[in-house]
C-alpha cells in the first residue's frame, strides 16, 4: 500500500477538516486583508467589476437603480464572509457556515485576481515562469501561481460542501 | 428609491388580491412579458462551482445543474429562471452574490 496524503480540506462527518500549512494560512490572511481594503476603500476599482456585474444590459436606467441598491448589499455580504473566514483562517475544523464563507471569499479572490491577470478561455494549465525575483515578469507569475493554488483550494471546498 | 439600510428585496413578495382589482397598465405589461435570467460564460468561474451554485440557489438536481452549466460553457449562455421582474431581479442578485455573471431581460 502506497502512502496517500490526506487532502488538505475534507469532510469528516458534520465538520470539515482543514490541513493547510502555516504559510498557506498566512497567504489567505494576507489576500483577504487586501480584498477587504479594496472593497472598503475603492469598490469602484475596475478590477472588481466581476464582483458587481450588470443586471440589465438593455436598460441603463434600471441597471443604475439596481447597482445603487445591490452594490451596498453585495459589499456587506462579501465583507461578512471575509470576517468569518479571517476569524477561522487558523482553524483545523470548520462548520458548514464557516466553509460557505471560505468558498465565497476564495471565489471572490479568484474573480479579482483572474480579472487582474486577464485570465482567458485558453489560459495555459502548465505554469512556467521566471524564478528570479528581479525578472520583470516575476510578480505576475507569482500572482498566477496564487490564482491556480486558489483554484485547487476552491475545488476541494466544493467537494467538501454539502447542499 | 427605498432606503439603503433595509433589506433590498424584502418588499418583493406577492401583492394581496385586493390590490390587483384595478391593475395599472404598467403592471399588465410587466405581467404579460416575463423576464428571463441568463447566466453567461466566463473564463474564471469553475465548472463545478457554477453547477454547485445552480443546485444551491434553484434546487436543481445535479443532472439539471450540470446540463445548464454545460450550456453556459459550450453555448456561452443559458436561461436559468424566468418570471416577474421582482423575482428575476432577486435571482440575478443571488447569482451576483455568488460571483456568477448573470443578467436579466424581457423575453
Amino acid at each position: 500500500m502506497f502512502f496517500r496524503p490526506k487532502p488538505p480540506i475534507r469532510r469528516t462527518g458534520k465538520r470539515v477538516e482543514v490541513n493547510l500549512g502555516p504559510d498557506e494560512r498566512a497567504l489567505l490572511q494576507l489576500l483577504t486583508t487586501e480584498l477587504r481594503d479594496v472593497l472598503t476603500h475603492d469598490a469602484s476599482d475596475p478590477g472588481l467589476r466581476r464582483l458587481f456585474p450588470t443586471a440589465y444590459p438593455n436598460d441603463a436606467q434600471r441597471d443604475a437603480e439596481y447597482q445603487i441598491l445591490a452594490r451596498h448589499e453585495l459589499i456587506d455580504g462579501r465583507l461578512a464572509a471575509i470576517d468569518t473566514m479571517q476569524a477561522t483562517v487558523g482553524s483545523t475544523s470548520l462548520t458548514d457556515h464557516e466553509l460557505q464563507a471560505w468558498m465565497t471569499t476564495i471565489n471572490q479572490l479568484r474573480l479579482v485576481l483572474g480579472t487582474r491577470l486577464e485570465i482567458g478561455e485558453d489560459d495555459p494549465d502548465d505554469l512556467e515562469g521566471p524564478e528570479d525575483p528581479e525578472d520583470p515578469e516575476y510578480s505576475e507569475f507569482q500572482q498566477r501561481l496564487i490564482y491556480h493554488w486558489l483554484t485547487g483550494v476552491l475545488a476541494l471546498i466544493i467537494d467538501a460542501t454539502r447542499l | 428609491m427605498p432606503s439603503m439600510g433595509v433589506r433590498l428585496w424584502s418588499m418583493a413578495g406577492p401583492s394581496s388580491p385586493a390590490e390587483l382589482d384595478e391593475p395599472t397598465t404598467d403592471v399588465v405589461v410587466d405581467q404579460e412579458k416575463p423576464w428571463v435570467v441568463i447566466v453567461w460564460n466566463d473564463p474564471i468561474n469553475l465548472m463545478q462551482y457554477v453547477t454547485f451554485v445552480l443546485q444551491k440557489l434553484f434546487g436543481f438536481s445535479k443532472e439539471k445543474a450540470e446540463r445548464l452549466m454545460m450550456d453556459v460553457h459550450l453555448q456561452g449562455r443559458a436561461v436559468v429562471s424566468s418570471g416577474p421582474r421582482d423575482k428575476a431581479e432577486l435571482d440575478v442578485f443571488r447569482l451576483h452574490e455568488h460571483g456568477l455573471w448573470a443578467t436579466m431581460q424581457q423575453d
